[in-house]
Order: structure tokens, then C-alpha cells, then sequence
């Protein structure tokens, strides 16, 4: 069996009997066990006990495996969350999406390596090591899906799931050459998945192709009446939009801040405006767009998905699963000890800022003046919608940082999810996807951002770039 | 310009139920302090508009039916439990 094959390209080889589910299954586990030790994607890989008996692939995803990141439960299985507090926790039950991936006929082939409660873009802040990037392993593949993605960018697995909340889908596909989408908030239920900001969290496919991409969301898509914030609509299939042409007279506005380039790595700049160019010749008009208030998007962030996160993580506290700290004195000092030292310092840093400002003399200074310019940004990408039918901008404004450097300066990472959030906190969708490398052979990657439930759009426009180019085609070496 | 010093991290760590070391509030103290100081550039937005919700969904209710699940089950991740019927922790009230 080839490597990198495309979940399309399994597809018509399991269905022409070229290849059986159970051949397809063993060659990924062989991979992974091959691979996994030298790029830390996988925490933990599980052995696939029990082969599909039937050749027969009515089910989308029979002999077609794949990995779940560490936050999203799988009944039986240690969901740590990338996290030392977590570390024994086994979930008893799964999450929706898990039990949709299975009923499709899925594999799990393990739980993928995470910054620690997906808090960091990097991947260096798991409590289990961080992940390398297979197309430079002295880098990052991104965080805080970095284990999903590095996998996936390896050949692997044909596909992963991770999560986002600001960026950590999206910013590792940029990373590791792979399309990655965030949903609109609410398309893909968080019945399951460890919650770090309710109001923007939500699962995404990482692939390397777009009707890969658009063939797991098809599967996770659907209302779940476990989650109270999903959308009442059922499931759909996002590959039939893909045509391979553009939709016609489409309109694109680019943000002025991603044109005037300031803070954006040269050869991200440069990879950046050879897509618009394309986007241009294959009949896109692309028009300069300012929207103001965006540049406010990373504080807006900061403050709610910290505030959130101090919330959901108060439950870690050594009472009911994981992580108890010893020779503790009293209650107290249990909940103290065990937190102290079972969260790393990301982890509390975040923490610490989310109670700051939720206390009672900051709140309306921070909180409450964030929740306000979030309903502000919202409005102003509603009425760029009126203008313009998506938005388009490099994904993330650097190149795969170096592991060990870029970590050392928490605002400078943070800086890095500056093209991501706008988004996140509207809970729009958008979908990043490969547009060359840079000289020195490192991925990046673009997005185009679109109103709630434009999926099929976003599909269509990103699956007409990526078949007139070969991006998608590329993979790193080393991993035949 | 927010500046932070030991003492603020220490109140908010109690708050948070965190144990810092000293070096941990140190640092902590120099980073959210820059942190904040960013946050900051919010209070440059003067215009007043009214917080909306993530979600449009309102009011999702399910069926008022009690729904079983297992001792075994919840306590099987517990740190320490008792008769298959209590999570064990350590003394609450100081006498």
C-alpha cells in the first residue's frame, strides 16, 4: 500500500476490493508505530483488537482510520487533555463526534498530543512532550492540535480531528501543509469534548485535502440534543458543493492589515499574495476590505476564553477523577496542592488572568467591555458580508516556530492567533488551506473566512484554489 | 499600564485554588502584567452596544425523566471512595 493516500483515494480502492479494510487498518497502525516515536503525535496508540469482519464498505469510514485529540472523550480510554491532572482519567463514555466517527465504521488508531487543555499554539505545553513537525523536526507543527496535525502531515493517518477555540486547528494545517477547518459554532457537537471556552470551542477535521476535509465534517455535522448550543439542523454532505470551479462572480474582500503586511513573515506575505493572484486569474474578484475593530479581536479573546477557562477548569480539583495530590492537610489545601501541581504554568497563567478579570473590580473594566467589542466585531464582519461573500487572509502572520524559542514569549505567541480569533469569537467558520512552502521548505497556509453556515461556500471556493495547484500534493520526506 | 506585584498574584491564586511557588509568582506577576497592559487597548472602544450570546438557541430543554447511571461508573475515576457510595476527601472544618 501507498502511503499518503487521500481518504478519497482509500475510499475507491476499498470499494474496488484493490485493497481490504483490515490490510488498510494494520498499515497505518504499522506507520504509526513506526513513526509516532520520533514526532510524539500520539500519547497513546491503541492496538486495532477488532478488525472489521466484513469487506463490504457501506460505512463512510470502514478501513479508513484516524486519531482523536486528548480532549475529546472515548469511552474507556484515558482522556488527559495533554494535562498531568488528567492523567489516569479514564472517560466513561464517548463524545458525539467520537460516536459518530465509530457508527461510520471508523478505526481510532490512538488520542493525539495537545498543548495542555488545548491552551497554547504550539504544542510545547503538553505535559507529555511536544510534538515535532515532520517537515522540519526541530519545529513546531502548531498547537494546540499539534499531535492531530503532525500526524496527518506525515502520513499517518488520512485524517485526525482536533479542536479550536482561537486558532488551534487552523494554525497547525498552516503549519503542517493540511486543510483544517473551524465550523461555525455549534455545526459539530462539544457533547464530549473537555471544555476549556464553551462559547467558542468546537472540533475540526485536519486533512491534506479539501474533499477530505469536507468528507469527515459531513460526519460530525448534525444536531446533538447533548449539546444545548448545537444547531438544530441535521447532517449534510459538504462534498457535493465541491464543482472545481468558483462560485460564480464571487466576491473576496483581503484585510488591509494582511495587505500592508506589517508583523507578517516575508514569505508568508509573499506565498499570500501568489494566492490572491490565483484567486484572481481563476475568475475571483478580490477587493481590499478594513474592518477596524478586528485589530481588538486578540484582547476580546484573552479575556473571554480566559474567563471561561477559569470557570471550566475549577472542577479539577482532586474530588471527583484524576489527579489527588498527597500529604495534604485539609480540603483546602487539597484543591490548592493538587492544582499547584497538577496544571502546568500556561495553564495557571490562564487561569490567574480569567479570575483577575471576573473579579469584582475589574470585571466591567475587562469582562464586561470584552463581551461588548465582541458584539461589535461581530457587526462589523456581518456588514462586510454584505459587501463581500468571504473574507480571505494568511492564516497565521509566522512560519513554524522553532521549538524551545517562540514558547519563551507568551505575548508574542499569542500575537500569533491574531488572524485566527476575529472568528473564533463570532463563531464563524472558516477553512486554511496550503499555498506553498517557504524557502527554506516550510509550510503555509491561507483562510478564508465566511458568515455562519457557509461551509458549502468555503468548501467550494477552497476546493476550486487547491485543484488548479499542486500544494496539496506536497508532503515532507523521511516518512515513505 | 497594568503592573502586578507577588501580593496581587498571591490573592488571585487563592482565588483560582492554585499553590504558586515564589518564582512562580515572580514570573506570573511580570507576564500577565504585560499581558493586561495589551488588554488594555480595549478601553479605546467608546462605542456602546449590547453583549449578544454565542448561540441563538434559547431555552433547550429535554424531558424531565430521571436518567440511571451506575455508582460503579461515577466513582470509577475517584481518587478515593467508600462503600461504592461516597467520594472520600480529607477533613473539611478545622474543629
Amino acid at each position: 500500500m501507498k502511503s499518503f493516500l487521500t481518504i478519497k483515494a482509500l475510499r475507491a480502492a476499498l470499494t474496488k476490493k484493490e485493497i481490504t479494510p483490515q490490510e488498510s487498518i494494520k498499515f497505518f497502525s504499522a506507520r504509526l508505530q513506526k513513526y509516532n516515536p520520533s514526532l510524539n503525535a500520539a500519547i497513546e496508540l491503541f492496538e486495532p483488537t477488532e478488525l472489521p469482519e466484513s469487506t463490504s464498505v457501506n460505512q463512510k469510514l470502514l478501513g479508513i482510520p484516524g486519531l482523536i485529540k486528548d480532549n475529546i472523550s472515548q469511552k474507556n480510554r484515558i482522556t488527559s487533555c495533554g494535562s498531568k491532572i488528567l492523567s489516569n482519567y479514564h472517560a466513561p463514555y464517548d463524545a458525539t463526534i467520537t460516536k459518530r466517527l465509530k457508527t461510520a465504521g471508523a478505526t481510532i488508531l490512538g488520542r493525539t498530543n495537545m498543548d495542555e487543555f488545548a491552551m497554547g499554539s504550539s504544542g510545547e505545553f503538553s505535559a507529555f512532550g511536544a510534538t515535532c513537525n515532520p517537515w522540519s523536526i526541530d519545529r513546531s507543527p502548531g498547537g494546540s492540535s499539534s499531535g492531530s496535525a503532525a500526524a496527518v502531515a506525515a502520513g499517518l493517518v488520512p485524517w485526525a480531528i482536533g479542536t479550536e477555540t482561537g486558532g488551534s486547528v487552523r494554525q497547525p494545517a498552516s503549519f503542517c501543509g493540511l486543510v483544517g477547518l473551524y465550523p461555525t459554532y455549534g455545526l459539530f457537537s462539544r457533547y464530549g469534548l473537555v471544555a476549556f471556552a464553551s462559547s467558542t470551542d468546537q472540533a475540526g477535521p485536519l486533512t491534506r485535502t479539501v474533499y477530505d476535509n469536507a468528507y469527515i465534517a459531513s460526519i460530525l455535522s448534525g444536531h446533538d440534543a447533548h449539546d444545548s448550543t448545537s444547531i438544530p439542523k441535521p447532517s449534510q454532505d459538504f462534498t457535493k458543493y465541491l464543482t472545481g470551479d468558483l462560485p460564480e462572480n464571487i466576491t473576496i474582500g483581503v484585510l488591509e492589515e494582511a495587505l500592508d503586511g506589517e508583523g507578517i513573515h516575508p514569505a508568508v506575505r509573499s506565498r499570500f499574495e501568489e494566492a490572491l493572484k490565483h484567486l484572481r486569474s481563476l475568475g475571483a474578484t478580490i477587493k481590499p476590505i478594513s474592518l477596524p475593530d478586528l485589530k481588538y479581536g486578540i484582547s476580546v479573546y484573552f479575556v473571554l476564553s480566559r474567563a471561561e477557562a477559569a470557570s471550566n477548569l475549577a472542577r479539577y480539583d482532586g474530588t471527583l477523577y484524576g489527579m489527588r495530590a498527597r500529604d495534604v492537610k485539609d480540603l483546602q489545601d487539597m484543591y490548592r496542592k493538587t492544582r499547584g501541581e497538577g496544571f502546568g504554568a500556561e495553564v495557571k497563567r490562564r487561569i490567574l488572568m480569567g479570575n483577575y478579570v471576573l473579579s469584582a473590580s475589574y470585571k466591567d473594566a475587562f469582562y464586561t467591555k470584552a463581551m461588548q467589542v465582541r458584539a461589535l466585531i461581530n457587526r462589523e464582519l456581518e456588514n462586510a458580508f454584505k459587501e463581500v461573500d468571504l473574507l480571505v487572509s494568511p492564516t497565521t502572520p509566522s512560519l513554524p516556530f522553532r521549538l524551545g524559542v517562540e514558547s519563551q514569549d507568551p505575548l508574542a505567541m499569542y500575537l500569533a492567533d491574531y488572524f485566527t480569533v476575529p472568528n473564533c469569537v463570532t463563531g464563524m467558520p472558516a477553512i486554511s488551506i496550503p499555498c506553498g512552502l517557504s524557502g527554506e521548505g516550510l509550510p503555509i497556509g491561507f483562510q478564508f473566512i465566511g458568515p455562519r453556515l457557509s461551509e458549502p461556500l468555503l468548501y467550494q471556493t477552497a476546493y476550486a484554489y487547491e485543484q488548479s495547484t499542486d500544494f496539496h500534493k506536497l508532503i515532507p520526506a523521511g516518512f515513505e | 499600564m497594568v503592573t502586578f506585584g507577588t501580593a496581587d498574584i498571591a490573592s488571585i491564586a487563592r482565588l483560582s485554588g492554585l499553590d504558586l511557588s515564589i518564582e512562580e509568582q515572580e514570573a506570573f506577576a511580570r507576564q500577565l502584567a504585560e499581558i493586561l497592559t495589551y488588554t488594555q487597548q480595549l478601553e479605546n472602544v467608546s462605542q456602546q452596544i449590547t453583549a449578544e450570546p454565542a448561540t441563538t438557541n434559547v431555552n433547550e430543554f429535554r424531558e424531565d425523566k430521571v436518567v440511571e447511571f451506575p455508582n460503579e461508573k461515577i466513582l470509577e475515576n475517584a481518587p478515593q471512595t467508600e462503600d461504592n457510595a461516597y467520594f472520600v476527601v480529607p477533613r473539611i472544618l478545622q474543629h
